[in-house]
């Protein structure tokens, strides 16, 4: 087990490193070829060779310099501020989901047909369905009659603040997760109590219910958990438009405003190569990140799973 | 009963739903357009509602006309939405059959590998689906570039959105290939190649269109979510709205785009809500739909081919088609291949043709210059067409000069024998040899106001600041002089029917002159100062000026209603004659052909191009080509000039971008170009400009910092006048092609 994490944890420079030079070398090459696609701005543009600036901008990391935003903030000082708004949603929205969506998926089991219950399988073909978007612009609709004919601001709906502001944005994150959770649950549960240690069980004495909720649970945590770290990478890359609408300053509002074409003249000077690299630096290590939890919290839950995988490679079990 | 509650039940309701849905978005996909009630591209900048002024976004349900509202350019919601699924439809599409594609043969070889090589593939796969789609296609769109259009999208969002397809193909290719009937064909001799083509693929095309349908659901929603960004494609169109000020808007309309410029305002979603629900109907009927095709498919019997089609149809399909098929192809490749060449070459040309009918129109000249004078009045003839029936191929060079006492006060006129004649601000009116010698001058009462006109028996006729207009013969002596109005100046030079009926233009009144010097009679036709020379229609009965019809017989208003009084606010409408010899009217960005018939008036639908937002500027001068080639030229003093073609389906032809300010269109060619020139400050630039060319035919800069104020083409040379208010001097500039002469 720390064999492994170590293992994982020492890959990680060497591909954030590669995720560092791609964003750079991406707002480096193409912020120009965008400009110069404006009609109106004139004159060729003519563009330093590229590693010699990498290097003065990765020597400058000793001192923790990362660089600077469009407006001359530092990257990371800005970076830091956007993913603390941008994880307490993610933190929040996820951590709810994970509850609901497995109350639900346990719930949509019976025993009297051993097939989850038609209400969930409806929910979540709508759910997967429903595009964040959609969902908030719903949402967005709704308060705001309420606001105008109702008995006026019951939630707000645009803006930060770690209060009643969470709630939209929060509900809108949750709602493919949550039914992703409950799907994965449930038609895992269904097939996991069909195996004969269920049946067992059940013969020596065990409830149905306690043979769900304890034994049979307990196996199933691995795709669970698989359906989890989807979901949060389903969030990021859904922050980008939900953040943008319910105007939450964080990760993905900032993304959205960096990689807007160029509307008029000279505005395609917002992406910096420095602002680029950080940004594709911080949400591949989320990834990773993610991924590596995923792995770990499945091992502790899972003990079929306590396997060296490198081990398992040469046939043999740990 | 309860049999029938049974049939209900196991029935697939997904499939169904999700097939009504997409047969809907469908059906509004072809039928969408004939549907709209307005032009998804027309802008309404102000309404009059109820007696009051009202600007957009308007409101849903509000307007009468607007049943969902309009966008922030006044362009009707309802209309754009049935005019929007088209083109998003066959773009989702054609990306997610991209996707799919690139699926399905990386599918196969992953599924087909063994060993730690399946492993390795496998972990890339995985790794790739763990990208999310939205990230990945921002960046593969913008590092292909946005403007590059659909492909920046197949790129975009075909990078990473193959691998869900490549994974459940690839569980298929696993699943398949150990089956008997694999090991049978391997045993027979069949190579890696064949099992996995003839196979194996056959086995998972029947997965194709649950695939296809899933692909498209969520190629659409990134489709959605990018538009919200402000990403679609072709990213919109550029104008200028004001100089130096451009702004990128949305151009005909698609649903991701019009989701971008819905998000004006937090406090009226509606917009959002409308376009929003028809994307959610889509991404949720196509979801359905493959949910709905992969429960009928899995439920048939594995093994066998499962497919759409019940199994005898299969089996006589294979039977009676596929392999007669396939073995007549086997016999007569070659035939097939020609034949093949040959209808895709004939539908090309159909296309090309479809597309260019405006090169293969026919270019009669139905109106000409009275007695075929060279250059008779300031838009070469009295209809005001500005159209030669001839080219200038190549770049002429400067082959004379002279310089015009005061200035010129328009452009010059040209006789049939090549004299050029031109009036100059010191009250003078001056006659060159085509060579550029003087011929005769001789003065003027009062400042000469535009260009002066030619009749068909040569005479002369300049308007002045005075309100008279004078006449000379060809030899320069004068004839008469007549006050045509005893307050108002000329605002323009005249205009002579073939009758000899003279007309002219004083501020906003249009005076009658007959051949003989007589004043006719006078009325005022517009509210507004006017400053270009009236124009006759086809057959001459009537006289415009802007958008007032008059008799030419009595000089009383003709009332020709074209659009209603709300729709011309802000347009400014005209009437004008094309060199095709028929009559239309432009009203702000739009050209109608209008005729009188024994029912009534009769109007054609109006012809436009994706201007959006230029809001302050029409059109300064606008034609229709004997081919049937509409144009628009716009320039003012606050921005640069741009030249439109438009063919007879209202697609456009060219968008040709003159950067200068306050320039001045010259001609128009018989191949459709535009002579353009402009100041630029330190010189006067010329350009021959063509339809659907990139660049100009060629260039030419004139050593004048003034501005060019008139000009004539002629066969050969290109006449240009400038003047410079500052200094009162001016120029008239003969422009030669290389050993050309006058003829």
């Amino acid at each position: 087990m720390f064999r492994f994490i170590v293992r994982r944890l020492l890959t990680f420079p060497l591909i954030l490193l590669i995720a560092n030079f791609i964003g750079f070398a991406f707002a480096f090459y193409f912020e120009p070829v965008v400009a110069s696609s404006n009609p109106y701005i004139s004159g060729e543009i003519i563009l330093p060779p590229i590693f010699p600036e990498y290097f003065s901008y990765i020597s400058k990391f000793a001192n923790l310099d990362f660089g600077s935003t469009y407006n001359g903030a530092p990257v990371l000082a800005a970076i830091a501020h956007l993913s603390l708004n941008s994880s307490g949603l993610i933190v929040i929205a996820l951590a709810l989901s994970i509850v609901l969506g497995i109350f639900l998926g346990r719930l949509a089991v019976r025993q009297d047909s051993m097939k989850v219950s038609t209400w969930l399988t409806v929910l979540s073909t709508l759910g997967l369905a429903s595009p964040g978007f959609y969902i908030a612009i719903l949402l967005i609709t709704l308060f705001l009659l309420i606001t105008i004919y109702g008995p006026g601001l019951v939630i707000p709906f645009q803006g930060f603040g770690w209060d009643a502001h969470l709630i939209l944005p929060v509900l809108v994150l949750m709602v493919q997760p949550t039914v992703k959770i409950a799907q994965v649950t449930g038609s895992t549960l269904v097939d996991e109590l069909q195996k004969p240690y269920v049946k067992a069980g059940i013969s020596l004495g065990h409830t149905f219910r306690s043979m769900k909720n304890r034994f049979a649970f307990r196996s199933v945590v691995a795709p669970i958990l698989q359906a989890i770290a989807y979901s949060a990478r389903l969030m990021i890359a859904e922050l980008i438009i939900i953040e943008r609408l319910f105007n939450w300053p964080g990760l993905g509002n900032f993304i959205g405003t960096v990689l807007k074409p160029a509307t008029g003249f000279g505005a395609a000077t917002v992406l910096t190569p420095a602002t680029m690299a950080a940004l594709l630096t911080v949400l591949v290590l989320i990834f990773l990140l993610i991924d590596l939890l995923t792995i770990l919290i499945a091992r502790l839950v899972d003990p079929r799973l306590r396997v060296d995988v490198h081990a398992e490679d040469k046939g043999v079990a740990q | 009963m309860s049999n029938l509650r049974q049939k209900l039940r196991h029935q697939n309701w997904t499939l169904i739903i999700g097939a009504v849905l997409v047969g809907f978005m469908i059906l509004i996909a072809f039928i969408g357009p004939s549907l709209a009630p307005q032009d998804p591209m027309k802008e309404n900048f102000a309404l009059s509602v109820n007696g009051q002024i009202r600007t957009p976004p308007y409101p849903a349900f509000k307007i009468p006309g607007y049943l969902l509202g309009t966008d922030r350019w006044g362009r009707d919601l309802l209309s754009r939405i049935l005019w929007g699924v088209r083109p998003t439809l066959i773009m989702v599409t054609a990306v997610a059959g991209f996707r799919l594609v690139l699926g399905i043969i990386l599918g196969l070889f992953i599924g087909w590998a063994e060993g730690s090589r399946a492993r390795r593939l496998d972990s890339v796969l995985s790794a790739l689906l763990s990208i999310p789609v939205l990230i990945v296609a921002l960046l593969g769109i913008y590092s292909i570039g946005v403007h590059k259009g659909l492909w920046a999208f197949i790129f975009g969002l075909g990078f990473t959105g193959w691998a869900e397809t490549a994974r459940m193909v690839s569980e298929q290719t696993r699943l398949v290939k150990r089956q008997t009937f694999v090991e049978a064909a391997r045993a027979l001799g069949a190579g890696e190649r064949l099992i996995l083509f003839n196979h194996i693929l056959r086995q998972i095309m029947s997965l194709v269109w649950a695939l296809l349908a899933f692909e498209i659901s969520s190629t659409l929603l990134v489709a959605a979510e990018l538009g919200f960004l402000g990403i679609y494609i072709g990213g919109g169109v550029w104008v200028e709205i004001f100089n130096f000020q451009v702004a990128n808007v949305e151009g005909l309309p698609e649903l991701g785009q019009m989701l971008a410029s819905a998000l004006v305002r937090i406090a009226d979603p509606s917009a959002m809500l409308v376009i929003g629900s028809v994307i959610f109907t889509g991404i949720l009927g196509f979801n359905l739909l493959g949910e709905g095709l992969r429960i009928e498919l899995t439920q048939k019997e594995f093994g066998r081919r499962a497919g759409l089609l019940p199994q005898q149809i299969n089996e006589w399909l294979d039977v009676h088609v596929y392999i007669q098929l396939r073995h007549w192809l086997e016999r007569h490749g070659r035939t097939a291949g020609v034949v093949t060449f040959l209808i895709a070459a004939t539908m090309g040309g159909w296309i090309y043709y479809q597309r260019n009918t405006y090169l293969f129109a026919k270019t009669d000249v139905v109106l000409q210059s009275q007695g075929d004078q060279l250059w008779s009045t300031e838009l070469h003839d009295s209809y005001g067409t500005s159209y030669v029936p001839f080219s200038m191929e190549t770049q002429p060079e400067l082959k004379w000069q002279a310089q015009i006492p005061g200035g010129a006060s328009g452009g010059p006129v040209v006789y049939a024998d090549g004299t050029v004649v031109i009036a100059g601000r010191q009250n003078i009116l001056m006659a060159f040899s085509p060579q550029g010698e003087i011929v005769w001058q001789v003065p003027l009462d009062a400042t000469p106001i535009g260009t002066p006109a030619l009749d068909a028996q040569g005479r002369i006729y300049v308007a002045d600041v005075d309100g008279h207009v004078t006449a000379f013969d060809a030899q320069g002596k004068r004839l008469w002089n007549v006050e045509a109005s005893s307050t108002r100046q000329a605002t323009s030079g005249p205009i002579v029917s073939s009758s000899g009926m003279i007309y002219v233009t004083l501020i906003d009144a249009v005076s009658a002159i007959s051949p003989d010097g007589v004043l006719i009679w006078r009325k005022t036709a517009a509210d507004l100062f006017v400053d270009s020379p009236p124009r006759l229609s086809a057959d001459e009965s009537l006289v415009y000026l802007k958008d007032t019809a008059l008799k030419a017989e009595t000089g009383q208003i003709e009332k020709i209603q074209i659009l209603p009084e709300g729709q011309i606010l802000f347009t400014e409408p005209v009437f004008f004659t094309g060199a095709d010899g028929r009559d239309y009217y432009r009203n702000g960005h739009a050209v109608m052909h209008w005729q009188k018939s024994e029912t009534g008036l009769q109007v054609d639908p109006a012809l436009t191009w994706e201007y959006a937002s230029f809001v302050v500027f029409n059109p300064l001068y606008e034609g229709v080509l004997p081919n049937k080639l509409t144009w628009l030229f716009y320039t003012s003093e606050f921005s640069d000039g741009r030249m439109v073609w438009l063919d007879d389906q209202s697609r456009l032809i060219g968008n040709f971008e003159f950067p200068l300010m306050n320039s001045h269109i010259m001609a128009m060619g018989a191949r459709g170009e535009a002579y353009l020139c402009g100041p630029t400050g330190l010189h006067i630039e010329c350009v021959a400009a063509l339809p659907g060319a990139p660049k100009a035919l060629w260039t030419v800069s004139i050593d004048d910092g003034s501005r060019p104020i008139g000009g004539a083409l002629v066969p050969g040379t290109l006449y240009v006048t400038s003047f410079d208010a500052l200094s009162e001097t001016g120029a008239l500039y003969a422009l030669s092609t290389k050993g050309d002469s006058q003829p």
